[in-house]
């Protein structure tokens, strides 16, 4: 794609579902190529900024820039440069619709009307299925899959139409620990291996942390971020999670957080 | 011996349980693949005021004809619900508000149609009952239209129905208007009414938008939209038969065959059940 920004920029955001702000005063520009998480307890604002940036949500104050694109104003634009994930549990696995057909439709979204599933088409998704290893469930009906399954499959329809970024609201929830790295490990591998971008929401970051990601610590405004080395500093992760768990030189903040207190 | 104009009238009528199969057996997959109880409930609701207000607005005016108040009506209680709940009114409390409006606006045309004209209350059950013995060649020739329409539009916008209803939210972000395809069934729902209820009555088209693709689901699992239609015109046809030989309502015929298909399929499927390892 021409003339693409370089960067993904939240500028002086303000943004709520109800009459209190959800996300505050965010400011955070993230350069291409980014693997970042985007950390912070229940209700600190992840799910708002990522609706936010994929145009669900518009901000009440600020702006957000996918590339120098605006998501409301040039959005046939943005939805071609992004892949988008929502929340395990909020899609409604139909029995009506197959792996196959949710991947190709992903594909012939940004197309005009009639949308035929061609040879281009065809080909197209059968990479991508490949791509998460899951060509055996090809003509299987999303109701009939595993948790771990539906998310594949959901990557390989957000792969298929090679975005320049990957937007992912808390793709790790619901699965098991295995299955947790194994994804982290595949997004990863499409962030190194096909110059994709990469921004997810997460209460977890074992899976992730061997990958070095950029970390966002976020709780309504943004607390710190950076290199996860950095950034992951027991005062940071107390202003974030002012509610966490410290015993014996221990901060602990969830099944898999627990960092060397400096106390 | 069946006389020839009487012919006529019996081919008329099959060709009409036949389009209206059609057009109500790709419907119902849609609201099947949509998941939408709500919607229908409120569908029905909506269905029974418009075609009242029909009645009504024919009876007065001579000229605003039926198919055209229960198209307008049907249209605008879906949009309305759609808009209000995009508004942040909880999608209950819409529908709730717009039955409550149908339910008070069928009272009142019923009401005043028996108020106004002696036969005016019999046009009215005559609407909600159906007429399908009597069909008119323009009224079959609006439902061709119809069930055509609704066909191929269903065919040709599967793919990306499947998706809005999977998840509307990812459709959008992916690049789908999935406010025009949420318009584009209410527009088509509120069309095959208003070519339907006159024939088959507000009855028996509340319970064949419905049924069709949910029996076709129960019983061979199949989840596609030529079963939903299949079904759909066998319930119609044979509802149709059943009532032009025994002079039975044509709307209680396929009301009892829906209510048959039903209750076999659950009853296959509860006794599936208990089979040791199924």
């Amino acid at each position: 794609m021409e003339d693409v920004g370089k960067s993904v920029e939240f500028v002086d955001v303000y943004a709520s579902y109800n009459d209190s702000y959800a996300a505050e005063n965010v400011n955070l520009t993230l350069t291409s190529p980014f693997y970042a998480l985007l950390l912070g307890p229940n209700g600190a604002g992840k799910t708002t900024l990522i609706k936010v940036l994929v145009g669900l949500l518009r901000p009440l104050r600020g702006y957000v820039r996918v590339y120098g694109r605006d998501p409301f104003r040039d959005r046939r634009e943005v939805s071609k440069l992004l892949g988008y994930l929502p929340q395990p549990g909020t899609s409604r696995p139909s029995p009506f619709m197959t792996v196959r057909e949710l991947v190709a439709v992903t594909l012939l979204s940004t197309r005009r009307p009639p949308r035929v599933v061609g040879r281009d088409v065809e080909e197209a998704v059968e990479e991508a299925l490949r791509a998460m290893e899951i060509e055996g469930l090809s003509s299987r009906r999303l109701s009939e899959l595993s948790g771990g399954q539906l998310q594949r499959a959901l990557i390989a329809s957000v792969i298929v139409r090679r975005p320049k970024l990957l937007v992912l609201d808390e793709p790790l929830a619901s699965l098991d620990f295995d299955a947790k790295c194994d994804l982290a490990g595949t997004l990863y591998k499409l962030h190194k291996e096909y110059s994709v971008d990469v921004l997810m929401s997460t209460h977890e970051m074992a899976s992730c942390i061997r990958y070095e990601p950029l970390v966002i610590l976020l709780n309504r405004r943004v607390v710190a971020y950076g290199p996860a080395s950095r950034v992951l500093t027991p005062d940071n992760l107390r202003r974030t999670y002012p509610t966490m768990s410290e015993v014996a030189g221990v901060m602990i903040l969830g099944e898999d957080h627990a960092v060397r207190s400096a106390r | 011996m069946i006389s020839l104009p009487l012919l006529g009238i019996v081919a008329l009528g099959f060709a009409a349980a036949a389009l209206g199969g059609v057009a109500f057996g790709s419907l119902s997959y849609v609201l099947s693949l949509m998941q939408s109880t709500v919607f229908a409930i409120e569908l029905l609701h909506s269905l029974l005021a418009g075609a009242l207000l029909g009645v009504l607005a024919e009876s007065l005016t001579k000229v605003v004809p039926l198919q055209l108040v229960i198209f307008l009506y049907s249209l605008a209680s879906s949009v309305l619900v759609a808009e209000l709940s995009r508004r942040r009114v909880p999608q209950d409390v819409a529908i709730s508000l717009l039955s409550s409006l149908s339910a008070v606006l069928s009272v009142t045309s019923a009401w005043y149609l028996a108020y106004i004209t002696p036969v005016g209350y019999s046009r009215a059950m005559a609407v909600v009952w159906g007429i399908a013995l009597l069909v008119h060649p323009n009224d079959l020739a609006y439902l061709t239209l119809v069930a055509l329409l609704t066909v191929v539009s269903i065919l040709t916008f599967n793919l990306e129905l499947k998706y809005v209803s999977f998840d509307p939210d990812l459709a959008y972000v992916s690049g789908l208007n999935t406010r025009a395809y949420y318009y584009l069934v209410y527009t088509l729902v509120a069309l095959t009414l208003s070519a339907t209820v006159k024939i088959y009555g507000v009855v028996v088209a509340g319970v064949l938008i419905a049924t069709p693709s949910v029996i076709s689901v129960y019983l061979l699992r199949s989840y596609r939209v030529g079963t939903a239609i299949a079904f759909s015109t066998m319930i119609s046809l044979a509802g149709y038969s059943i009532s032009y030989l025994t002079g039975a309502q044509v709307s209680l015929c396929m009301g009892v065959i829906s209510l048959a298909l039903l209750t076999t399929g659950t009853l296959i499927r509860w006794l599936d059940g208990r089979r040791p390892n199924s």
